[in-house]
């Protein structure tokens, strides 16, 4: 697969499991163009939570933010409640998790690293070494930013027919 | 007779909540622990009749505690609860004597049920 074809399809992943990760929270999103993360414009009021991953075709970080607004609207036990940073950091968690799932299909393995929390120092962190990519999505309660930065190796995307896995929420019973 | 009660291992405090409060709805007592450390700790402490557990956490990984709980020995079922969903990581958890894996996110009805067949 070529680069252009490559970055095309993960951008395609990447919109596609984060629609799908919102709206199993029922949370509606809609993807916006790509673009840069303006690190200055990020509120310091954003949930932000990264996590690590690595693999022979690929290695970097995954960044989520999120507007505490869009947090406001995830239903809650009241007798269980969880907070916003733990809740961002389960969702980046989550977000490769699907990311993971569908590389697999192009045979492209990934070990997960653990989520963590993220300040606006990590952000422009980030951001100086290089973030591949920012993808933007629309909902009510403001816009919520995905980051991709490491080296991503677009020429080892391989689509297998044959490659079979389980997905999100299957239950397999051994 | 007491309520059974399920041990839940995860890091992420989001999934713990969830996941205790539908089973305690259910009619199931919970503890809950953060890491595989504390979850072999948990296990002998409390001696849950089930554990549901994460595989990536920090300090000790789910498939490392469940190849410590020797389960062939115990019987004590165990459930993976992932975004993990890597062939070779089933089969691990399958050879170590897991009862099944289920991957995130999971309808949490749909996991009280299976809870009940396997646990049953």
């Amino acid at each position: 697969m070529g680069p252009q074809d490559g970055r095309t399809l993960l951008e395609t992943m990447i919109q596609s499991a984060t629609v799908d990760l919102f709206h199993a929270a029922g949370i509606a999103v809609a993807p916006l163009a790509a673009n840069r993360v303006d690190c200055e414009a990020v509120s310091s009021q954003a949930l932000m939570a990264m996590i690590n991953f690595s693999g022979p075709g690929a290695s970097g970080t995954l960044g989520l933010l999120v507007p505490t607004g869009v947090f406001d609207l995830v239903k809650q036990d009241p007798a269980r409640p969880f907070s916003g940073m733990a809740w961002v950091q389960d969702s980046v968690n989550q977000l490769l998790g699907r990311i993971k799932a569908r590389l697999l299909q192009f045979q492209m393995p990934l070990q997960m690293g653990l989520p963590m929390s993220m300040d606006e120092k990590g952000l422009m962190h980030l951001s100086k070494q290089g973030i591949l990519a920012a993808y933007r999505f629309r909902t009510l309660r403001g816009e919520i930013s995905v980051t991709l930065s490491g080296r991503i190796e677009y020429a080892k995307l391989n689509y297998s027919s044959t490659v079979t896995h389980v997905s999100e929420g299957d239950i397999v019973i051994f | 007779m007491g309520l059974k009660k399920i041990l839940v291992v995860d890091d992420s405090e989001t999934i713990r909540q969830r996941v205790s409060g539908a089973l305690e709805s259910a009619g199931f007592a919970t503890v809950t622990a953060k890491d595989g450390i504390e979850g072999l700790v948990s296990v002998q402490q409390e001696a849950p009749a089930m554990v549901i557990l994460d595989v990536n956490m920090p300090r000790m990984n789910g498939l490392d505690m469940l190849e410590n709980l020797d389960l062939k020995t115990s019987g004590l079922p165990v459930l993976l609860l992932t975004t993990e969903v890597q062939p070779s990581l089933m089969a691990r958890a399958k050879k170590a004597g897991a009862r099944g894996w289920m991957v995130k996110p999971v309808n949490l009805e749909q996991l009280v049920e299976t809870v009940r067949k396997v646990i049953a």
